[in-house]
């Protein structure tokens, strides 16, 4: 399963946050200042990092970091 | 070969605002929103009473205008399009009726989006050079606004009308090629019509774009042996401010070289790279360009252009 430092060190890499000291995974995309384009970017980029693919379902389920570590351990 | 002698277009005056207060409440987005991302602050938007050949022939007369070619020199004329007057007969025909084309002259449609312009420069350019043709006119006419819908937020903030007319003949300005093309025919649905509206499915159409344009791109360049820094400007198509700062950035190249023009106008489908082209047509200083345009089908289409004169 993908860990939450994973997947906030694939956000860090985006460039999408300025400060990822005020960053956290538990609140929404849109509480963390990503809108809904850079969370397109963002996801993207995980999909590639991770090399997988997410269907607009699971796409649906998410809106934060911590929804797509949920996602990801459903599919285990 | 033929190529790219001059371009008109014709943009309807009529606009909507994207920046309209209701607009930005009923769809929970702010003007930074709008300008940073989409990049769209007015969408061009034809007349309730004009058709898509009207548009068509609105650019085509002001391209003859605009180079004093008589209308029976135009050998061949292409009409790019997905949203025709009716079924049946093809834009061109109309077009070439209500323009006054010489029964001589060849005329058919390309049913392409996006990458529409740049797969008819090269159909265009090889049909006239496989047939001993001098000039051809490459026209593009997509209105959007026949098909999208006021209450979708995924398409109605992008999309504007607008028209241009390319003319392909032997003393070029620009040369075009070499050409790259691809399909991804499994994802068709990411961005269709269906019963008469438009559907985007923009994730889809996003991580496409993101991730298959600068690669085609990047190939193109490198089978031409041309460096990335050596091309004056990438004239991508115009989908959203946030996709063509996307593809600049994974092709990793600097701001300055990189067209922007839906401000004014929207995503104006085939019609907005030759809307860019026409600009650079009067700037010497462009003598290398990438044009790429991806979209509908999912399709893409890339091509070099070299400045002759």
């Amino acid at each position: 399963m993908v860990s939450v430092e994973r997947l906030l060190q694939i956000t860090a890499a985006s460039g999408l946050v300025a400060d990822m000291g005020g960053f956290d995974p538990q609140r929404s995309f849109k509480d963390n200042g990503i809108d809904s384009l850079d969370v397109m970017t963002l996801l993207l980029g995980i999909e590639e990092d991770l090399g997988l693919k997410f269907s607009d379902e699971e796409v649906d389920r998410i809106r934060s970091l911590a929804d797509v570590q949920a996602v990801l351990a459903a599919r285990a | 070969m033929p190529g790219i002698e001059n371009i008109a277009s014709y943009v309807p005056a009529g606009r909507a605002s994207n920046l309209e207060p209701a607009l930005l409440e009923r769809f929970q987005i702010d003007e930074k929103f709008v300008r940073d991302k989409i990049g769209v602050l007015r969408r061009a938007v034809k007349g309730a009473d004009e058709e898509t050949s009207d548009l068509a022939v609105r650019a085509l007369q002001a391209l003859l205008e605009k180079t004093g070619l008589a209308a029976d020199a135009i050998d061949a004329l292409v009409v790019v399009t997905q949203n025709p007057d009716t079924n049946l007969p093809h834009v061109s025909a109309l077009v070439h009726g209500k323009a006054g084309l010489a029964a001589r002259c060849a005329a058919f449609d390309l049913g392409l989006g996006c990458s529409g312009y740049v797969y008819g420069l090269s159909v265009l350019q090889a049909f006239l050079a496989g047939n001993g043709l001098a000039r051809g006119v490459l026209v593009t006419a997509d209105p959007y606004s026949k098909i999208v819908a006021d209450d979708d937020k995924n398409t109605v903030l992008l999309f504007g009308d607008a028209a241009t007319a390319t003319l392909l003949g032997p003393v070029p300005v620009y040369r075009a090629g070499p050409f790259s093309f691809g399909t991804r025919g499994a994802a068709h649905e990411a961005l269709a019509c269906r019963e008469g509206r438009l559907a985007m499915n923009g994730r889809e159409v996003f991580n496409f774009a993101a991730t298959g344009v600068a690669p085609d791109v990047l190939g193109l360049l490198q089978r031409a042996g041309i460096g990335k820094d050596e091309v004056d400007a990438y004239l991508f198509h115009q989908g959203s401010r946030y996709i063509v700062e996307t593809i600049r950035a994974r092709l990793g190249v600097a701001q300055e070289r990189v067209r922007l023009g839906l401000q004014d106008v929207g995503n104006t489908v085939s019609s907005s790279i030759p809307l860019l082209l026409e600009r650079e047509l009067e700037n010497p200083e462009s003598r290398i360009l990438v044009l790429s345009g991806f979209g509908v089908g999912l399709s893409w289409a890339s091509c070099l252009c070299k400045r002759e004169k």
